[in-house]
């Protein structure tokens, strides 16, 4: 293979057409989808949690001692219906009794959110969808979830945009946009009030679990959903000259013809040229 | 008619098996006090401190070398640009690929984007064979802070230039992909330029 070290001859690039583009799926290459765990069970020890098949035959995710507050990563997953249970970290029985169980259906190209909720003698599991949306310019998105086993209802504010307003135990909110950056996430509960301050890159996407700290006071464990960058490139790109291509031969041996007659001084002052022309 | 009945009175038994288990199960649950239950649900005195982690923040570290060994590709990269209008600008040398630098760090969460061209008017060029490229091949880019990330292909789009799908390459994910993306045929011999990319989608391996 001829591997040259040269300017591209970009001069024959053809124009890009910078169209209105089609909204897609995000990763629409695979039928896969994702999901993450959350232990958000403020009186609930360290669990380990299994993510099996639905017949229980075969285990795809194993996470070992996962803390209350704690978010998992994203799991990938091809689409179907997927079987979790939590078991105390210090249970050694393969068979022991789960602290909780439950389903997630895991549909391509989206993400889920399982999240354990409540206190210990009355847990359950929650199911959300999560946020693959483009997010636009310097804008970041961000939602809560109400999973405050001390506060009836709870209102979430970011800066001056409302994030939910009497939000119930087990609520999500819509995501509400705001500008990325730090911002102040003021949260309410009747004359309980607490603030905390949550960093939001541009393009990025937020799930922010409102739960009780030791003293049973409002916080948030906060988990990045999805981010991507902060602006888009305009069309597609121009990576190719043809010289694969068929019946381009004799455009080829043209150049070779005009380098071997010393056509090297054209070359040279049209490569001069090419930051001109690759990105028509 | 003799083999379905057997089946069905095993049936009954694995049934009667399940339910004496969970009788068991319950009995055994009635007869611990209230703090043992506690103990075996895993349930603690109190509230717990939460364990609370940050989202990261864009790595400081940039990528230096994307290489891909099924294809025999070790090429450094440079950095890729867009032009005043916004189009990204694909790299400047045959052999070399080029990595979006306004765009996504390798290995943090969304899609970082490596260009690299398919060939010049004179022959092959740095993702000539990409095309090759198949689900669960291994695509590593060395990082500049010393790591080397391990992403594995999930699959191949060609596309049309004209409806270059920007949501699926640049869109948001919530994990740490990768692209690569190179030109595709067929040639128009009149444009002289291909009217297809071809995208290769790629996920980091954990």
């Amino acid at each position: 293979m001829i591997r040259i070290r040269r300017p591209l001859f970009a001069a024959l690039a053809a124009a890009l057409l910078a169209v209105a583009l089609p909204a897609a799926p995000a990763s629409a290459a695979s039928r896969d989808g994702w999901v993450r765990l959350a232990h958000m069970s403020p009186d609930t020890a360290a669990v380990n949690i299994t993510l099996s098949s639905l017949s229980g035959d075969v285990t795809l995710f194993r996470l070992q001692n996962v803390g209350y507050g704690a978010v998992s990563k994203y799991m990938r997953l091809p689409q179907g219906t997927y079987a979790l249970a939590m078991v105390p970290a210090g249970e050694n029985d393969p068979n022991a009794t789960p602290v909780v169980s439950g389903s997630v259906k895991i549909t391509a190209g989206k993400a889920e959110t399982l999240a354990a909720i409540g206190k210990n003698d009355d847990l359950k599991t929650t199911v959300f969808t999560d946020d693959l949306n483009t997010v636009s310019g310097d804008d970041a998105r961000v939602r809560i979830v109400q999973a405050s086993v001390t506060h009836k209802t709870v209102d979430a504010k970011a800066g001056s945009t409302t994030v939910a307003s009497d939000a119930s135990f087990g609520d999500v909110s819509k995501y509400a946009t705001v500008k990325a950056g730090s911002t102040a996430i003021d949260l309410s509960a009747g004359s309980d009030t607490q603030t905390v301050t949550q960093q939001f890159a541009a393009g990025s996407a937020h799930t922010l679990f409102v739960i009780d700290d030791s003293k049973g006071d409002l916080t948030v464990s906060p988990a990045l959903d999805s981010a991507a960058a902060t602006e888009t490139p305009v069309g597609s790109l121009a990576a190719g000259g043809g010289g694969l291509a068929d019946g381009t031969s004799e455009v080829a041996l043209v150049l070779a013809a005009m380098a071997a007659a010393g056509g090297a001084i054209a070359f040279g002052a049209m490569a001069r040229r090419r930051r001109e022309v690759l990105g028509s | 008619m003799g083999g379905g009945a057997a089946l069905t009175w095993r049936g009954v038994v694995e049934q009667r098996a399940v339910a004496e288990q969970a009788a068991d199960e319950s009995a055994r649950i009635a007869a611990m006090t209230a703090a043992e239950r506690r103990t075996a649900r895993g349930g603690t005195d109190g509230f717990q401190e939460p364990v609370v982690s940050q989202p990261p923040t864009r790595s400081t570290a940039v990528p230096m070398r994307v290489l891909i060994p099924e294809l025999g590709v070790d090429s450094s990269l440079e950095r890729l640009h867009q032009d005043a209008r916004g189009v990204l600008v694909a790299p400047e040398y045959a052999d070399q690929a080029g990595w979006w630098a306004k765009g996504v760090v390798p290995g943090d969460t969304g899609a970082a984007v490596i260009v690299g061209h398919l060939d010049t008017i004179l022959g092959p060029a740095v993702f000539e064979h990409l095309k090759q490229l198949r689900p669960g091949d291994l695509i590593e880019v060395r990082m500049s802070d010393g790591r080397t990330l391990r992403f594995a292909v999930d699959g191949s789009h060609v596309v049309k230039k004209a409806l270059f799908p920007s949501d699926q390459v640049y869109g948001p994910t919530p994990d740490a992909q990768l692209r690569l993306i190179t030109c595709s045929e067929p040639f128009d011999p009149v444009a002289h330029s291909y009217t297809d990319n071809l995208v290769v989608f790629a996920t980091l391996k954990s």
